[in-house]
């Protein structure tokens, strides 16, 4: 027990300099580079950095959709994560209209709702560990590659004034990608791995692409990012679609 | 708090390396090196073999740095990387860095059925002799290469986009970065990311395990 205690001091340090490593040695180009936010209805880090990274400036919002509550008839994850994506994005707390600049409220706000599920080669869906030892057991049990699912939504939001509302303009859309990956972490390395990389225990099927994880990152069919939680070249066909590049 | 025990000395410009390293929580120091690589050549015609013997070559040719700029424990024992990218498109044609923007224009227009990057990179550990006042090999050079596939869906009206907001595209070889904004474009990939970046990490990590790097 105190071996664990131990453990998560030690990963505790390095979550919190996380934001040095991100934001002081690799600063986001002062240039704006899009003319809209994105808010993004996730509490995932590893899909706003994502996000951060292809220089999207993004606000954070809340839902309160219970996914545990849903579920699909042919238990498909696939399926099942675009269903979450949907349902997420009926439940958004939209933000209070002050916090909006009067351009974004007569052009609409584009609202992202995503969900992600792993699949291990046996066709076990995988979320996050209950603890160090289970961690461990999962990164053993996806030696032989994973499944990542990745569903996401999009919607443009106007206010409408009268109503006092907030309105979908120009359609939802609903989508989802799937991307296999070979993650080997031999035996010796499952220590250093968790250590170096404690997001991992935090996430579905202890299972990180980003930081330290990368160097266990053996061969990817698909898209990087559906891997990591949010497939951006849907993404970005979605939004072009809706206007946001225009 | 630093996550490995010791740092990389990464005798190589590029920032997209540096950026993965860092990124995987490596504590980097960049060297320089001064091989001239255009004068290299393998039989073969190969890329792979080419980036591979490039990243030997660098190896021999880097600056090591000032004693006195370094720890104790890393005259004992210094871990030099070096390494070499190269891009060829589904006609086989080699492409480098691209001359302008309307060449990366070009460049992006060939790459449309998909690119192979091919990406080699060398390791070596080396400690400082008193004696004879120089920096020496120990154990093995590990050289190796990986490549992979990947495909960056950039249609006309994209392009300028893509160019915008990844302005470091212009100096990528064939004028394709796949990290940060790039990812918007990458519809596929077969093989490592990192390999794609330009340095594949999951061997590296085997090489710098062999000598002794995560001891």
């Amino acid at each position: 027990m105190a071996k664990y205690v131990e453990r998560v001091f030690l990963v505790l340090v390095p979550i919190l300099m996380c934001p040095l490593f991100g934001q002081e040695r690799f600063p986001v180009p002062p240039v704006k580079v899009y003319k809209h936010r994105i808010f993004l209805a996730s509490g995932s880090k590893a899909r706003l950095k994502l996000l951060h990274d292809a220089c999207f400036e993004v606000v954070v919002l809340d839902q309160t959709c219970d996914e545990r509550s849903l579920s699909v008839p042919d238990n498909n994850p696939k399926t099942l994560v675009k269903l979450i994506a949907n349902a997420k994005m009926d439940c958004v707390v939209m933000p209070d209209i002050k916090d909006v600049s009067a351009q974004e409220l007569s052009h609409g706000i584009y609202v992202v709702t995503a969900d992600s599920m792993l699949e291990d080669m046996y066709g076990q869906v995988h979320g996050k560990p209950l603890d160090y030892a289970d961690a461990v057991a999962k990164i053993k049990c996806m030696r032989p590659g994973l499944y990542a699912h990745s569903g996401f939504c999009v919607e443009r939001r106007r206010y409408c004034s009268e109503k006092k509302c907030w309105e979908c303009v120009g359609g939802r859309y609903v989508s989802v990608d799937s991307s296999w990956c070979v993650i080997n972490i031999p035996d010796a390395m499952i220590d250093t791995y968790l250590m170096a990389n404690p997001v991992a225990l935090v996430s579905a099927g202890a299972m990180t692409m980003e930081g330290p994880g990368v160097l266990f990152v053996r061969d990817i069919r698909g898209a990087c990012s559906t891997l990591i939680g949010l497939p951006l070249h849907q993404l970005k066909d979605a939004l072009d679609a809706l206007g946001f590049f225009d | 708090m630093s996550v490995y025990k010791h740092r990389i000395f990464l005798a190589s410009g590029s920032k997209s390396r540096l950026k993965l390293l860092q990124d995987a929580y490596f504590e980097v120091a960049v060297l320089d090196q001064i091989c001239d690589e255009r004068s290299v050549t393998v039989p073969s015609n190969n890329p792979e073999d080419l980036v591979k013997l490039i990243a030997d070559i660098k190896m021999d040719c880097v600056i090591m740095p000032q004693v006195e700029t370094l720890a104790e424990h890393e005259c004992e024992g210094l871990y030099i990387v070096t390494a070499d990218s190269m891009v060829e498109d589904m006609q086989g044609q080699v492409h480098g860095k691209p001359d302008d923007y309307a060449d990366a224009i070009k460049k992006i227009k060939s790459m449309r059925e998909g690119s192979f990057v091919h990406t080699g990179f060398c390791v070596e550990k080396r400690k400082y002799s008193e004696l004879k006042q120089s920096w020496e090999r120990v154990g093995e050079r590990y050289n190796s290469v990986d490549s992979a596939w990947c495909f960056l869906d950039i249609p006309d009206d994209k392009i300028e986009l893509y160019l915008t907001v990844q302005p470091i595209a212009v100096g990528c070889a064939g004028g394709m970065a796949m990290e940060g904004p790039g990812g918007l474009f990458v519809r596929e990939i077969r093989g490592a990311y990192s390999t794609l970046i330009g340095l594949p990490l999951h061997q590296l990590k085997d090489a710098l395990d062999a000598v002794g790097f995560f001891d």
